[in-house]
């Protein structure tokens, strides 16, 4: 934030790949033609902006970047716990988030796990008893039963280059299983993401009993 | 906002800004079904046609075992959602929103509003578990609970609710279950009103509880 009344080189480098980056996010919003003439003109500059402006911490072009992290356990049954993020892919290349842990006080276990709504497939019917003393026949056949939301691990989940991904409740989210202890709300915990290219980022995630 | 003078119009011109609220906030979310049914009926939820009874479905109180009918207390609210304690993504999800929607209810009605929670999954959720679970969220809560399959699915049943355990070995703590994530709200006659999907945001279900509350006619 120092006042420079004559920029460095490296700022000015800062300047033209932000603007660089500017052109191709107006570009997104054209059509096709634009897009692929603004990116072709623009890559020689951003690749000696990249090399020369690894220092610049604010700069978010050329890196990954994890931010809003935060989770929250169940306030009854704590064994279980999610954390939640936006996952920024500033780079030119696809990334992979491969896997997550904490340190072993906090959780045995992490894992990724997506949510997803299952449709009534007429199949399983309403409820596990539903063979019971009713007997199935007596289903009300007119009212879909409403879709379940069902979670189950993912192998991993893809940061495509230039894209964030948000890791939110209702959908993909980091699974925390057998906890040591509560997650205290207030309290923070550091989660480690391990990406395909990126490697190992650590976060600190805030434990809330809501959305932030 | 409204002069003193102007207060006989004010309900109206409150509920005519609750109408513009919703097609606003649906017509820009791109579902076209719940906008139309809220331009029609005023609230921001899924309105079924024909309503909902439930009147005659009852399940267990948790810890006296009393069963307890799917009917709000006069001039009151029930609102029920099926879920379990150990969900760690869904349920926080809907009962922290439906927490704030009712901290953010006019003066006077979060004390017409009980919230229920029937567990899917009694196995893991004995009653002390459930209630305290269904006591941090609220001040006016009824935790239910069968053990009797048949008893759960009958109820689960009569509200178009799924839910599914996964297997697991006894004893074994780690099991996931499935369920569907709907918030039903029930009058004193025991009638659905109005259910809120997963995700439903709280301002609207303050809305919703509000217009029930405050305009009982509204069918």
């Amino acid at each position: 934030m120092t006042p420079t009344p004559t920029p460095t080189p490296t700022r000015r480098l800062t300047a033209v790949a932000a603007l660089v980056l500017a052109g191709s996010l107006l570009a997104a919003c054209g059509d096709d033609d634009e897009v692929a003439a603004v990116s072709g003109e623009a890559a020689p500059v951003t690749e000696a902006a990249n090399t020369t402006d690894t220092t610049q911490a604010e700069e978010p072009a050329g890196e990954l970047e994890v931010a809003d992290a935060w989770a929250r356990t169940s306030p009854a049954v704590a064994t279980a716990g999610a954390a939640y993020l936006d996952i920024t892919n500033g780079t030119e290349a696809d990334d992979v988030l491969l896997s997550a842990s904490v340190d072993a006080a906090v959780a045995a276990r992490v894992e990724l796990h997506e949510t997803t709504a299952v449709e009534d497939d007429g199949d399983a019917g309403m409820g596990e008893g539903m063979g019971g003393e009713e007997g199935e026949g007596t289903t009300d056949t007119s009212m879909a039963g409403a879709p379940m939301m069902q979670m189950q691990p993912v192998e991993d989940i893809p940061v495509p280059a230039g894209e964030t991904v948000s890791l939110e409740p209702g959908g993909l989210h980091i699974m925390m299983l057998d906890l040591v202890e509560p997650l205290e709300v207030g309290t923070t915990i550091e989660l480690t993401l391990t990406f395909e290219q990126a490697g190992d980022v650590v976060v600190t995630a805030e434990v809330r009993d809501m959305a932030p | 906002m409204v002069p003193p003078r102007a207060r006989r119009g004010a309900p109206v011109a409150i509920f005519l800004l609750f109408v513009a609220g919703f097609v606003t906030a649906c017509g820009s979310g791109g579902t076209g079904e719940p906008a139309s049914l809220a331009a029609t009926t005023t609230l921001a939820g899924v309105v079924r046609a024909p309503l909902l009874e439930v009147a005659d479905v009852s399940l267990p109180e948790a810890a006296s075992g009393t069963p307890m009918a799917m009917r709000a207390d006069d001039g009151e609210l029930l609102v029920v959602y099926f879920g379990y304690t150990s969900c760690p993504d869904v349920c926080p999800m809907t009962m922290s929103d439906l927490r704030v929607a009712i901290e953010d209810l006019p003066d006077g009605l979060a004390e017409k509003v009980t919230v229920a929670m029937a567990t899917v999954d009694p196995e893991r959720d004995q009653p002390e578990t459930l209630a305290g679970y269904l006591g941090h969220f609220f001040d006016r809560t009824a935790a239910l609970r069968t053990e009797d399959p048949a008893e759960l699915a009958t109820a689960a049943r009569a509200f178009g609710v799924q839910y599914e355990v996964e297997d697991h070995e006894p004893g074994d703590a780690t099991y996931d279950v499935g369920h569907s994530a709907i918030t039903y709200v029930i009058d004193d006659t025991g009638t659905v009103r109005v259910e809120w999907p997963f995700g439903f945001e709280s301002e609207h279900m303050t809305t919703d509880l509000t217009t029930l509350l405050t305009r009982p006619e509204i069918r």
